[in-house]
C-alpha cells in the first residue's frame, strides 16, 4: 500500500511542479507585485503598499471596465443559454439537417476573431454595411440610418456579435447533454400529458443539469476574462465604451500603442479580476449544487 | 587508470581556468578587431514581410558584405517590439539596438534610462555628405525627442501629419491654392461640399486620427508646447484658457456644416479612410503612410495631394509647422557594441540607402535631398520647408501617455462623435486632469 502511495506521489509530481513554478508560483508573485510601481523595464520597483488598489477604487475607467465586464457575463450569459436552449429544442424536434445546423450555428468558433470582428464591422458599417444595405432595400428608412456603431451603442452591438459567437459553442455541449437523455423519459413525460415547455423543465433541464453547470462556469470564466473580440473589433485603438477588465488590463501593464508600462497596477487589476472569478465561482457553484440524477 | 582520470581532471580545470580568464579580460567595446566576428542583435518593430523590413535586410546584406566582421541578426516582431522587448529583457536577453515609433521609445525604453547617448557618434563625419552624420537629418528631425542635452533616438522614416487629398476633386471643383488659413480651408471645403462632393473622411472613434485636428488649431492658436503645459498643470485650470474652447468650437464646426459627415461617429477603422480610397470623401487628415496603406484599393493611378495644416489669423502658429510621426532606431545602453550598431545606423543614412527604403516602402525618410514617392511628394516638401518639427499631439502620447489614455482620449472621443458639447470637453478636461493628478 506504501508503494502505491509513493507511484501516486510520484506520478502527480511532475504535473505538481509544472503547476507550482507556471501558475502559483507566478500567481503569488503578482500579488506581491501588486504592492509596487514598477515599469518592468529593469529590477527597480518601488513599494506603495495598497496604493494601487486605493487607485483601482477611484479609477473611473476600471469601474466602467468593471461594468461592461459584468454585462457580458450577466445579460450576454442570459441570452446566450436562452438561445442555447431555445435552438436546442428546435433541432432536436425531428428537424431534418440537424448535424448540419449544428455545425453552421458552431462555425463561428472556428473562425480567427480578427475575421470575425472584420465581418461585424463590414455588418454594422453606417454607410455601406450589410444591415444598412437590407433595411434600405426593404424601405425601412429609420432602421437603415441606425448608427451601430455610434458611441453609446457599440457595447450593445459588440455583445449581440459575441453572443452570435457564444451561442454556438454552448449550443454543442448542451445538445451532447440533451442526446444522453434515454427517448423513454419523455415518451413518459408525453403520456402524463407534458407540452413541449413542461417537457423541457421537467425532464431536459434536470436530466443535463451536471453539463448545464459545467457550461454556465464556462461560459463565467470566459467572459469575465473576455479580451479578444472587444480588442480586435476597432483594429487600432479601443475606444472606453469596449473596456473589459482583461483589455484594461493590457492597456496598462503592456502599453497597447502608447507607452503606458504600469506593470505594478495592471498586476493589481489582474488581482481584482481572480478575486471576481473566485467570488463568481463560489456564487455559482451555491446555486448551481444540486443532486445528479443518474440515469 | 588512476593516473589518466587524474589527468583528465587536470585538463578539465585548466581548460575552465584558461576560459575563464579570457572572458575577464575581454572588456565591453575591445571586440571591435578587424578579425574578431561581432554580432549585433536587432529586435525590428517590421514583420519580416512588410516592405520596409524588406529594405531593412537589403540594408543589413550590404552592410555585412562591407564589414564581413560584423553579423546582424534580426528579429522581427510587429508593432509590439518594445512591449515583447521588455520582457526579454527581463529574462536577461542581450539586444543591441531597436526600433520603433519614437514616441513610443522616447515613453517607454529611452524614458528609462535604457538607451545609449549618440552625441559624439553623431558629431562623426557623415558617410556621403560634406558634414556630420547629425547634417544629413531633415531639419528639427534629430532634435525632436532629445531628453535634456542628450540624443537617443536615430530616426529613418519620417511620417508627415497632413490632410492627404483626392486632387482630381480639388481640380474638378476649381481649387488650384492651398488653403493658408483656417477661413480659406473652411472655404474650400464649402466648395467641394457645394459641388456634391463629401469633405472629409475620418474614423469615428480613433483617437490618434482624430485628436490631432485639436492639436493642430491649439498649435496655430498658440504655438508648440501651449497644449502640454495644460496637461502638466495640476490643478487642471490651465484647460480655462480660452484657446482651448475655440479649438473644440472649430473642431465642431467641421461636424455642424456637415464636413464630416454624421455616419462618420459609427466609423470603425479603416471604414473613413476606405471612403476616401473608393472616392467617397475628398480628403482624410492623417500620416504620410496613408497614400500607401490605401494604394491597393485607391489604385496607382490615384492623384494623391497633401495639404499642410492652415494657420489660424492672428495665432501665434504657423501653417509650416509640422507634426512629424517619426519610426526611430535606438541602442542599448547595454550594448557591448555600441560603436558597430552605430556604423550600421551611419550606414542606413547613407543617400542611396535612405532613397532604398524610401523606393521600397513607399515613405518618407528623415535623410535630406532624397526623392520621396510620388504620392506623397507633398509630404517631402513640407518636411523640407518646416519651421518647426512637431511632436504628435504636443508631446503629450511620449511624456503622459497614461495621461492620455485616461484623460484624454475617453473625453476627446466623446466630443469628437458629438456625445458632449465643446463647453463640456473643456469642463471635463479641467476636473479630469486635477483628479488625475490627484490621484498621482
Amino acid at each position: 500500500m506504501r508503494v502505491r502511495k509513493g507511484l501516486i506521489v510520484l506520478f502527480l509530481l511532475p504535473a505538481s511542479l509544472l503547476y507550482f513554478f507556471f501558475f502559483l508560483l507566478p500567481a503569488i508573485q503578482a500579488l506581491q507585485y501588486s504592492f509596487y510601481e514598477w515599469s518592468g523595464f529593469g529590477e527597480e520597483k518601488t513599494f506603495v503598499g495598497f496604493a494601487n488598489y486605493a487607485e483601482i477604487f477611484q479609477d473611473k475607467l476600471f469601474w466602467l471596465s468593471f461594468r461592461n465586464t459584468m454585462f457580458i457575463l450577466l445579460v450576454g450569459g442570459v441570452v446566450v443559454f436562452t438561445v442555447a436552449f431555445l435552438m436546442t429544442i428546435a433541432l432536436n424536434s425531428g428537424i431534418k439537417g440537424k448535424k448540419l445546423f449544428r455545425s453552421l450555428i458552431f462555425l463561428p468558433n472556428i473562425i480567427a476573431t480578427i475575421a470575425l470582428t472584420t465581418l461585424w464591422a463590414y455588418i454594422y458599417n453606417p454607410t455601406f454595411g450589410l444591415i444598412k444595405n437590407i433595411a434600405e432595400a426593404l424601405g425601412l428608412e429609420k432602421l437603415s440610418n441606425f448608427i451601430w456603431t455610434a458611441p453609446d451603442k457599440v457595447f450593445w452591438s459588440v455583445l449581440v456579435a459575441i453572443i452570435w459567437i457564444q451561442v454556438g459553442y454552448y449550443l454543442v455541449l448542451l445538445m451532447a447533454g440533451v442526446d444522453k437523455i434515454p427517448k423513454e423519459f419523455y415518451e413518459a413525460a408525453e403520456i402524463e400529458g407534458a407540452n413541449q415547455i413542461q417537457k423541457f423543465f421537467i425532464v431536459t433541464v434536470p436530466l443535463i443539469w451536471d453539463v448545464l453547470s459545467i457550461a454556465i462556469v464556462l461560459y463565467s470564466i470566459g467572459a469575465l476574462k473576455i479580451f479578444e473580440f472587444p480588442y480586435a473589433f476597432y483594429g487600432q485603438s479601443v475606444p472606453s465604451q469596449l473596456y473589459t477588465i482583461g483589455i484594461y488590463l493590457y492597456i496598462m501593464g503592456f502599453g497597447k500603442r502608447y507607452p503606458i508600462y504600469r506593470l505594478g497596477y495592471a498586476t493589481a487589476i489582474g488581482v481584482m479580476l481572480l478575486l471576481s472569478v473566485v467570488i463568481i465561482f463560489v456564487i455559482l457553484r451555491t446555486l448551481l449544487k444540486r443532486d445528479v440524477l443518474e440515469y | 587508470m588512476k593516473r589518466m582520470r587524474f589527468l583528465v581532471v587536470l585538463l578539465v580545470a585548466f581548460s575552465l581556468i584558461f576560459t575563464a580568464c579570457q572572458a575577464e579580460v575581454e572588456e565591453p567595446g575591445e571586440t571591435d578587431s578587424e578579425d574578431e566576428q561581432v554580432v549585433l542583435e536587432y529586435w525590428s518593430m517590421w514583420n519580416v514581410s512588410e516592405p520596409q523590413a524588406l529594405a531593412i535586410q537589403a540594408w543589413i546584406e550590404a552592410f555585412e558584405a562591407e564589414n564581413p566582421n560584423i553579423k546582424i541578426n534580426a528579429t522581427w516582431n510587429g508593432r509590439e517590439n518594445q512591449t515583447k522587448l521588455r520582457s526579454a529583457l527581463a529574462g536577461g536577453t542581450k539586444v543591441d539596438f531597436m526600433d520603433q515609433d519614437a514616441d513610443q521609445v522616447a515613453g517607454g525604453l529611452m524614458a528609462e534610462g535604457l538607451g545609449y547617448p549618440l552625441n559624439d557618434f553623431l558629431q562623426q563625419d557623415a558617410l556621403d555628405y560634406d558634414g556630420t552624420v547629425a547634417d544629413t537629418f531633415v531639419p528639427g528631425v534629430i532634435d525632436l525627442h532629445k531628453m535634456g542635452d542628450d540624443y537617443y533616438l536615430f530616426p529613418y522614416v519620417y511620417n508627415t501629419w497632413q490632410f492627404w487629398t483626392n486632387m482630381d476633386v480639388l481640380a474638378d471643383v476649381g481649387i488650384t491654392e492651398d488653403p493658408q488659413t483656417w477661413e480659406e480651408f473652411l472655404g474650400m471645403a464649402q466648395q467641394i461640399q457645394d459641388a456634391g462632393y463629401s469633405v472629409l473622411a475620418a474614423e469615428g472613434s480613433e483617437f490618434s486620427y482624430n485628436f490631432p485636428y485639436f492639436a493642430y488649431i491649439v498649435e496655430r492658436l498658440k504655438g508648440p508646447g501651449f497644449l502640454l503645459a495644460a496637461v502638466e498643470d495640476e490643478t487642471g485650470e490651465a484647460w480655462n484658457d480660452p484657446a482651448f474652447l475655440q479649438a473644440a468650437e472649430m473642431t465642431r464646426e467641421l461636424w455642424d456644416r456637415g464636413f464630416i459627415p454624421a455616419d462618420t461617429v459609427g466609423y470603425v477603422w479603416p471604414a473613413g479612410q476606405m471612403t476616401l480610397a473608393t472616392g467617397d470623401s475628398t480628403m482624410e487628415m492623417c500620416g504620410s503612410w496613408l497614400p500607401t496603406e490605401l494604394r491597393d484599393t485607391a489604385g496607382e493611378d490615384f492623384n494623391w495631394g497633401g495639404l499642410r495644416f492652415p494657420a489660424v489669423e492672428g495665432g501665434e502658429g504657423d501653417i509650416n509647422d509640422l507634426t512629424a510621426w517619426l519610426l526611430s532606431f535606438m541602442i542599448m545602453e547595454d550594448s557591448e557594441h555600441p560603436k558597430e550598431v552605430f556604423e550600421f545606423l551611419k550606414f542606413t543614412q547613407t543617400q542611396a540607402n535612405a532613397q532604398l527604403m524610401a523606393d521600397e516602402a513607399l515613405v518618407g525618410v528623415t535623410r535630406k535631398d532624397i526623392s520621396w514617392a510620388e504620392a506623397i511628394k507633398d509630404g517631402e516638401e513640407a518636411a523640407a520647408n518646416a519651421n518647426v518639427a512637431l511632436l504628435p499631439n504636443d508631446g503629450i502620447q511620449a511624456f503622459y501617455p497614461e495621461y492620455q489614455e485616461t484623460v484624454l482620449t475617453p473625453a476627446y472621443n466623446a466630443f469628437f462623435t458629438l456625445e458632449i458639447s465643446p463647453e463640456e470637453f473643456i469642463q471635463t478636461m479641467v476636473e479630469d486632469t486635477a483628479d488625475y493628478w490627484a490621484s498621482k
